[in-house]
């Protein structure tokens, strides 16, 4: 087979793979963009590079490029979301979703850039898993931001990543981060971060990154000023929009629970209290009788 | 002759009141279960949960994730997702959702409030407060959605730290309608012999003021595990208007390491083995004291319902009490039993705890069996003032409590066992004023039906007191 017939081949499958129903009741393996600002591209393997577009398709190890102002992001039928930022190379290598059984297998590969995974049901069951030239990272039912390598500006804002700068880092936002290389492996807990120097040598040690990290990175992952996520203007929520009608304001509780803030608990303080009054004058009133009747 | 008979009419008596009085408290619980019931459906109905529809939540959620991968720009069908997701307890997907539409309009204040507190409820905070800052930086923020902010940002900036404190304190006044617990007959058994009780110490109102104060501090051990040393101390404090013998003062303290266990299977459930102590006085002169140990866990089984198995050994000594008359004795107590916190919806909270406790004296007559089983349900309404954040809570409580004695007390009575079986049913109600200024009211009934006069009481109480938390 000669390398053009091997193209049109190529061509015909990945039109054929593009075209399947994305909800099918079977198996499914295919990511939608949902926003995409430009440059954004997808190459599907063996096939020249596409301009990224709301609503298009992506196919098994379809290789997704940005550019320095490029972003996107992505569903999946497990309801897990892919945030890309700018200047990223990244390969869904397997997607694999069954929807009856809520069990899959998502596999990708990123070799620069900057991304946030948010979890759907793979990564509640199985797990997920993103490979890095230095590491592996393991995702289970979580969130987890992925920076490679980390740029100037960013190592600047912290002086846990001073000297760091061209490292990998990784942020655990939510859930289980397992980061893995050829030096070791290392559980990452919520609101902490490793760097990745080099695929040999050990994993950092974990630290909380401040909030100018943070900043810089939810600002790498998504629009930059005057973007709109490829949507038309005139189709986009305002301000001012209001939320839609039956969509009640969220009440938070105070996540600290000291003693008697619970009902049952305040309740048995004074429980409490009565037990020891109760008990004490059921004793006295044993000394605080009349005589018994004359027989 | 006479009094053996006026004895055994006056027990038959006794049997059929207290046989009525089962009756009437089972038929009460059963109309309070109802009007729960009813209460419960009203609120979900009124919350974020499809009722009318057959179809199960989950549903719900995957048709409209289908709806809005067709149309991923239509404003209302994600909205209509992320309140599904939400209900279901789905937040990661919620959030996929809104930062989608920040990917299509950075300067939406009112969704970045919304995915703040999307984080917030994962318990990713630094990401919340992230969110919080940006909402709170835009010109077009709402005043609605900024009073918000406010009142929750410091919360979510409060759980970064590594030493956390926080508190509840309260203050009021109660009021019992039988504060000296008069036995309702009047009467006390002594030496098998019904004793009328002087008047001046038969069942009798009397009021009280009252200071609570409940401390947690959390250190985080900055541990990769997630490791926190905890601290909690709850302390009461209580002066009589008439009863100056029965003011009561009490502290309870624990200290213990919580760890992170079966991280890979069950993300989010930790165990705390702890030890404790405490002292209580009673009219100014201390009554009893304990110290011990305990084993707790925190067993999240689904989204939104967390299990905690504990045990807990505690060595009480009871000081100057009366051993022939008095209820318990020095000795020890094993605690054994389960929490449960189900999370209805975001307006209904249902908390349930079941225990069984062991408490051996010197006297077998001290010594006991006790089963004890609460209900709580909390409901979340919109306060009356609309501007503020703060829900208020209305929460319905009920409690058992069943204690057998090993043995007779033959001071008492030697031929009857102590059996004690104590009902409490209640509500609490607070409202909170702002972020830590509020007022809590409580009423309560309790009934205590025994098989020895002495025991059986009831009491009308209710406490009402301005609280501070932080």
């Amino acid at each position: 087979m000669g390398p053009q017939k091997h193209s049109l081949f190529s061509r015909l499958l990945t039109l054929l793979l593009s075209t399947v129903a994305p909800v099918s009741a079977g198996a499914q393996s295919w990511g939608r963009v949902v926003a995409v600002n430009v440059d954004a591209t997808g190459t599907p393997p063996g096939a020249a590079a596409k301009t990224l577009t709301v609503g298009g398709n992506l196919i098994h190890k379809e290789r997704i490029q940005t550019s320095a102002k490029g972003s996107t992001q992505v569903i999946f039928p497990d309801q897990s979301t892919l945030n890309i930022g700018s200047n990223s190379n990244i390969v869904i290598d397997e997607f694999v979703y069954d929807p009856r059984a809520g069990t899959g297998e998502m596999v990708a590969s990123v070799t620069k850039g900057i991304l946030r995974y948010i979890g759907g049901k793979i990564s509640h069951t199985a797990g997920v898993t993103i490979n890095t030239p230095l590491a592996s990272i393991g995702i289970r039912g979580g969130i987890a931001t992925l920076m490679l390598p980390v740029p100037a500006d960013l190592a600047a804002s912290d002086p846990n990543l001073r000297q760091h700068q061209g490292q990998q880092l990784v942020i655990s936002h939510y859930g289980a981060i397992t980061v893995t290389n050829h030096a070791g492996s290392t559980t990452i807990r919520p609101g902490f971060a490793v760097l990745i120097g080099s695929a040999n040598l050990p994993i950092g040690k974990p630290f909380r990154p401040a909030g100018m990290v943070l900043q810089q990175v939810m600002n790498h992952l998504t629009s930059n000023q005057g973007q709109h996520g490829g949507v038309a203007l005139t189709s986009l929520p305002t301000p001012t929009t209001p939320v839609p009608s039956g969509f009640a304001m969220t009440h938070l509780t105070i996540p600290s629970h000291p003693p008697g803030s619970d009902p049952l608990g305040y309740v048995s303080i004074f429980g409490s209290a009565n037990g020891a009054a109760r008990s004490r004058s059921q004793t006295s009133h044993a000394n605080s009788t009349m005589p018994p009747p004359y027989p | 002759m006479i009094n053996c008979n006026g004895v055994s009419q006056r027990a038959n008596l006794l049997r059929a009141r207290k046989t009525f009085l089962f009756v009437i408290a089972r038929a009460a619980i059963a109309r309070a279960a109802i009007a729960f019931a009813v209460i419960a459906c009203a609120a979900i109905g009124d919350g974020q949960m499809n009722v009318a529809s057959a179809r199960p939540a989950g549903d719900d959620q995957q048709r409209l994730f289908q709806q809005m991968a067709r149309q991923p720009t239509n404003y209302e069908v994600t909205f209509a997702y992320v309140r599904a997701a939400t209900a279901n307890g789905d937040y990661e997907a919620a959030i996929g959702a809104l930062e989608r539409l920040v990917f299509y309009n950075a300067d939406l204040p009112r969704v970045k409030y919304e995915l703040g507190s999307l984080y917030y409820r994962l318990g990713s905070y630094d990401i919340a407060a992230r969110y919080f800052h940006e909402a709170l930086a835009s010109p077009k923020l709402d005043a609605e959605t900024k009073r918000r902010i406010e009142a929750y940002l410091p919360n979510a900036e409060k759980q970064l730290q590594q030493s956390r404190l926080s508190a509840l304190v309260q203050t009021g006044v109660r009021y019992q309608s039988n504060a000296n617990f008069g036995p309702s007959g009047d009467t006390v058994r002594l030496g098998s012999q019904d004793l009328a009780l002087l008047p001046q110490s038969t069942h009798r109102p009397d009021g009280n003021a009252y200071e609570i104060v409940g401390l947690s501090h959390d250190y985080d051990l900055d541990d990769q595990r997630g490791d926190t040393l905890e601290t909690r101390l709850a302390t009461y404090s209580s002066q009589q208007f008439q009863f100056h013998d029965l003011d009561v003062n009490l502290f309870d303290l624990s200290f213990g390491p919580r760890m992170p266990i079966m991280s890979e299977a069950l993300p989010g459930a930790t165990l705390k083995p702890y030890a404790v102590g405490g002292m209580t006085w009673v009219g100014g002169a201390p009554y009893v004291s304990s110290e011990g140990a305990g084993l707790q866990a925190s067993l999240p089984l689904a989204a939104r319902w967390t299990v905690g198995p504990q045990f807990e050994w505690r060595h009480v000594d009871y000081k100057n009490s009366d051993a022939a008359t008095s209820t318990f004795g020095t000795g020890n107590t094993f605690s054994g039993g389960v929490i449960s916190n189900y999370k209805v919806s975001d307006q209904i909270a249902f908390e349930s705890q079941a225990f069984y406790r062991r408490g051996t004296a010197g006297f077998d007559f001290q010594s006991y069996n006790q089963w004890t089983g609460a209900v709580a349900l909390t409901f979340s309404v919109a306060p009356p003032i609309e501007s503020s954040p703060y829900s208020w809570t209305l929460t319905p409580f009920g409690r058992y409590s069943r204690t057998e004695f090993d043995a007779a007390n033959p001071y008492i009575d030697p031929g009857i066992v102590h059996v004690d079986d104590e009902w409490v049913g209640g509500l609490v109600i607070n409202a909170p004023l702002d972020a830590t200024l509020g007022i809590s009211a409580t009423v309560q009934y309790g009934y205590t039906m025994s098989t020895l006069p002495n025991y059986r009481e009831k009491n009308f109480s209710m406490m009402v007191g301005p609280t501070v938390r932080f």
